[in-house]
């Protein structure tokens, strides 16, 4: 950082959320998923091990071949946290809401990090986070977040 | 120093552990592994230890991690004052550690596990003749085992 315009002063940033990139070769798949509404697990075109997050190597036999399988879709509760501020002032302004790691039914050892919310476009704080539960059952669903389509968890 | 290891598990990602097979055992377990290989002693003979503390739960963690109980186990463990300074089943972070004494990425905690081998902690565990200090649970880690004469 070596001038002042590369540092934009808080007051002046955009209240967003935070999306990630689309368009990461080893990801695009996944999030063209997501688009299509499949939740996508990568996998090992050699020995067909799953692995979450997406990545180029099998760590079991370390073929760089990668094929996608859509997933039931349906998940449990692994565990969560509620997050309270400080936070970037888009998350601030929901708070305080969820954040569960679910284990897929498929494949437990194949887990996501989302929120549990009340429905596909409800907001982080639509599931009062004191009545999450480790173990319950989810769904996942898609929402559109400024332009990505994210999973997220619903209870099923 | 007695022995020492270093130890990135495979697959590991810092500190979002959630992905491996079993993310509640973490890089301290196969720290502790190569550390307890290169030594004549065991977590058994621990008499003190400086145990890397950025985080609370670091602490039940690694005391899983390098074997002083079970997994799923180490919040039971310090029950009872079993860390506490001078009588506990292993005192810990006896000069206080990250959170009482200084956060310096673990710097001090090698000054302590260093001075109780020596006799000059301000907080002398007895006749202390081995001493443990480890870096921290969930990122690649490190640990290191001083041992002293008998008094
Ligand atoms: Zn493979």
């Amino acid at each position: 950082m070596t001038s002042d315009s590369a540092t934009p002063r808080s007051e002046e940033m955009e209240p967003a959320f935070l999306v990630p990139d689309v368009d990461d070769p080893d990801t695009r798949d996944f999030w063209l998923g997501c688009a299509r509404g499949e939740l996508l697990v990568q996998s090992c075109g050699e020995c067909g091990r799953r692995r979450m997050p997406p990545r180029p190597m099998c760590p079991s036999c370390r073929s760089l071949e990668t094929t996608w399988h859509p997933t039931s879709g349906r998940a449990t509760v692994w565990s969560f946290v509620v997050a309270h501020p400080p936070l970037l002032p888009a998350y601030a302004a929901v708070a305080p809401y969820n954040v569960i790691v679910v284990a897929l039914d498929d494949d437990p050892t194949i887990r996501f990090v989302g929120n549990l919310v009340e429905d596909a476009d409800a907001p982080l704080d639509s599931v009062d986070p004191a009545t999450v539960e480790i173990g319950e059952p989810v769904s996942v669903v898609f929402a559109d977040v400024d332009g990505v389509t994210l999973p997220r968890w619903v209870r099923t | 120093m007695h022995a020492y290891a270093q130890s990135i598990p495979a697959q590991h990602q810092v500190m979002t552990n959630f992905f491996t097979e079993d993310p509640l055992v973490g890089p301290s377990w196969a720290c502790a592994d190569l550390l307890w290989r290169q030594a004549v002693v065991g977590p058994d003979d621990v008499d003190v230890a400086q145990l890397y503390d950025a985080f609370s739960p670091l602490i039940p963690l690694s005391l899983e991690g390098y074997g002083f109980c079970g997994r799923g186990e180490g919040a039971a463990f310090t029950d009872g004052g079993a860390l506490e300074w001078p009588d506990g089943r292993l005192p810990t972070n006896t000069s206080g550690g990250g959170m009482s004494e200084a956060y310096v990425h673990g710097f001090n905690l090698v000054l302590e596990g260093v001075r109780q081998i020596r006799g000059t902690s301000t907080s002398q565990v007895g006749d202390a003749t081995v001493s443990l200090v480890t870096s921290g649970e969930g990122v690649p880690t490190s640990a290191v085992l001083f041992v002293g004469e008998p008094s």
